[in-house]
Parts: structure tokens; C-alpha cells; sequence
């Protein structure tokens, strides 16, 4: 297998994915989605809240906020598999805390106003609001952020808009085409363009395979076809990872999820041998 | 009422990209452009920034 990058963001990456099938770049997807653990908060206490907005509002929007988190240098527990039995502990639970006050003039209060118990682990962004106060309003709160997968709620989601699509194969009869520039039109993602008088194609991997350009051309004269050992992949990541990080973790939950199969049925093949 | 935190279809964080958009916005550049600026790629994400009214400031005295 072979991985070709056509794009690399710091928060976006876009490759190709060579001698591969369709079933492979689902199986990676469906995994980073739903499996790949993140930490957001889960439970806040509210000490003080006179702001206009209600308690419930104020931590949806808590749990939403994406935070830093590398599992590299901070080990974390999910809480239901911790030792603590699901109290919360220094092993499973960041405490983040937020205390803020306005006197005459109003205040927007921040994610970077929360401060975290933990090094290493902060909201992505200090710019988000979260509720504005106005003269003579306080927020105190305590939130307790968890590890979890976004099968369990989507805010744990480490991935947005993670996509593939079959590489695109476009084959031009010139011979049959009359009027290339009108096929050249009909393309909205600019795949074509007009090279002395002929129909090429410029931008290849623009290509959606949507079909529409055929129906601009001759019978026969443009034909989409796709390759589909070779998959264009795209993903966007929420929570500041990098991208090359998040597939290494989806590829170990993958192997760690084959290991385990393989071992059940070990067990249930010697049993009835026995 | 204030911006979501995320994009309600894809998920992404856009509530941190507001107060740029919203400034800019009011100075007259061009929506298209800002968005584009602020690396907002999707339609989906781009709605909740263009469509977004905040009404937070209405129901500051309630508390
Ligand atoms: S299939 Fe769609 S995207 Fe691809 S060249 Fe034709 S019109 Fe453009
Ligand atoms: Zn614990
Ligand atoms: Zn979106």
C-alpha cells in the first residue's frame, strides 16, 4: 500500500491511498470517527451563575470546546474501566475551573478563562465564547473533563468531514467531440481545460465523478470511470492532533480489534476440537 | 443567541472564528473573502457564520 499526499494542513490532510480496496478506507474511517478517544468535559458543577443564560446552555457549550490532549505524554483511564469504579480520579479526570466576575461594564467570558489542573491539557482555541455577562453577573463553575470515543457522543469526535472517494479516470474520444468548449463549461470543479481546440484534462483529482459532464458530450465521447484500488481520502481534525498522529492511532485500534477476533475464535476452534 | 461552538452539520470549531468574521464583516470587506481568510471551507460551516444573529447582548439584563 502505498500513501501519496496531495494536501497536508496543519489541522487537514487530503492523500491518495494506492493498491488498496474501498472496505480498508471504511474500515479506517469508521474508526477514527468512533473509536479514537479524546478528552472533552463531561460534568460541570455550577457553583455561581447569574449570567442571562441557563446552567444547561452554559455546559453544552463546555462540552463541546475541544481540548489538547496527547496520549503520548498524559495516560489517562476511561472512567468506567478505572480504578476508581467511576468516581472520578486524578488517573481518569481533569478538573478544569472557571471563576469570573464583571462589575459595571459587560464581559464576554472566553474558553482561554479556563484554567486547567493539568498541563498539557487546554482548549484548542482561546477565543471562544462561551456566554457574555453583564454589569454585576458571575460565573463559577468546575468542570470535569473524561476520555471518550464518538460512538458515545459526538462532541468526543476527533475528526470532521473524513471522506474518500474511488481515484477518477477520465477518457476523451476527440474524435467524436464537437464542441469541447461546452464540455469545458459544464465542469463546475474546473477539471477541464482547452488545449489547442482539444478537451484535456487539467485538474484531475478536482473530479468528483458526478456524472455531469456526459451529458454535455457526444454519446460515448467522455466517459468517467473510476480505479478502484486507488482511493482519494480527506479529513479535517478538531482537536489540534496531527492528522499523521490520528491514523497511527486509528491503525492500532484496527490491529488491536483483529488481534482480539483472532484470538476468540483460537479458543472456540481448540474447544471443539476437544 | 450566541455563536454554536461547533458546525451543527460537521462538527467543526467555528464559535473562535466569530469575532474576527463578524469585525471584518462590519467593515465592509466581502463575506466570501473572509471565509475563504479564515480557512472556512465547507458550505456547511459557512452558514452557521453568515447566518448567525447575536441576540446575546438583548438578554444581557435578564439574569
Ligand atoms: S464527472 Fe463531474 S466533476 Fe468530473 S469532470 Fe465531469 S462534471 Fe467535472
Ligand atoms: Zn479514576
Ligand atoms: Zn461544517
Amino acid at each position: 500500500m502505498d500513501i501519496d499526499i496531495i494536501e497536508l494542513l496543519p489541522n487537514s490532510v487530503k492523500f491518495i491511498l494506492e493498491d488498496t480496496s474501498i472496505a480498508f478506507a471504511n474500515a479506517i474511517r469508521r474508526i477514527a470517527i468512533a473509536e479514537v478517544p479524546t478528552l472533552v468535559i463531561e460534568d460541570v458543577y455550577v457553583l455561581k451563575n447569574t449570567s442571562p443564560l441557563f446552567d444547561e446552555f452554559i455546559a453544552q457549550r463546555l462540552g463541546l470546546i475541544p481540548l489538547k490532549y496527547d496520549a503520548d505524554t498524559l495516560e489517562l483511564n476511561f472512567r468506567d474501566e478505572c480504578d476508581c469504579n467511576g468516581i472520578g480520579c486524578n488517573l481518569c479526570t481533569v478538573t478544569l475551573t472557571i471563576s469570573k466576575e464583571t462589575s459595571q461594564e459587560p464581559a464576554i467570558v472566553y474558553s482561554g478563562d479556563l484554567i486547567s489542573s493539568q498541563e498539557g491539557v487546554e482548549p484548542i482555541s482561546s477565543k471562544i465564547p462561551i456566554v457574555k455577562l453583564g454589569p454585576n453577573q458571575a460565573l463559577e463553575l468546575e468542570c470535569m473533563a473524561q476520555l471518550g470515543t464518538g460512538k458515545n457522543h459526538a462532541k468526543w469526535q476527533p475528526v470532521s468531514a473524513m471522506g474518500y472517494q474511488f481515484y477518477p479516470v477520465i477518457e476523451i474520444d476527440h474524435e467524436k467531440i464537437k464542441d469541447p468548449k461546452k464540455v469545458a463549461d459544464a465542469c463546475y470543479r474546473n477539471v477541464f481545460s482547452i488545449k489547442n481546440g482539444k478537451l484535456t484534462v487539467e485538474n484531475l483529482l478536482n473530479c468528483n465523478l458526478c456524472g455531469y459532464c456526459t451529458d454535455f458530450a457526444e454519446p460515448g465521447a467522455v466517459q468517467i470511470k473510476h480505479d478502484s484500488s486507488k482511493i482519494i481520502f480527506s479529513f479535517e481534525i478538531n482537536n489540534g492532533m496531527p492528522p499523521s498522529k490520528l491514523m497511527e492511532k486509528a491503525g492500532e485500534i484496527l490491529l488491536s480489534r483483529i488481534d482480539e477476533l483472532k484470538n476468540k475464535l483460537e479458543v472456540i476452534t481448540t474447544s471443539e476440537e476437544e | 443567541m450566541i455563536i454554536p461552538v461547533r458546525c451543527w452539520t460537521c462538527g467543526s470549531l467555528i464559535a473562535d472564528k466569530w469575532e474576527e468574521f463578524h469585525e471584518r464583516v462590519e467593515n465592509n470587506e466581502n463575506p466570501e473573502k473572509v471565509l475563504d481568510d479564515l480557512k472556512v471551507n465547507r458550505w456547511c460551516c459557512r452558514r452557521m457564520l453568515i447566518a448567525h444573529i447575536d441576540l446575546i447582548d438583548e438578554i444581557l439584563p435578564f439574569s
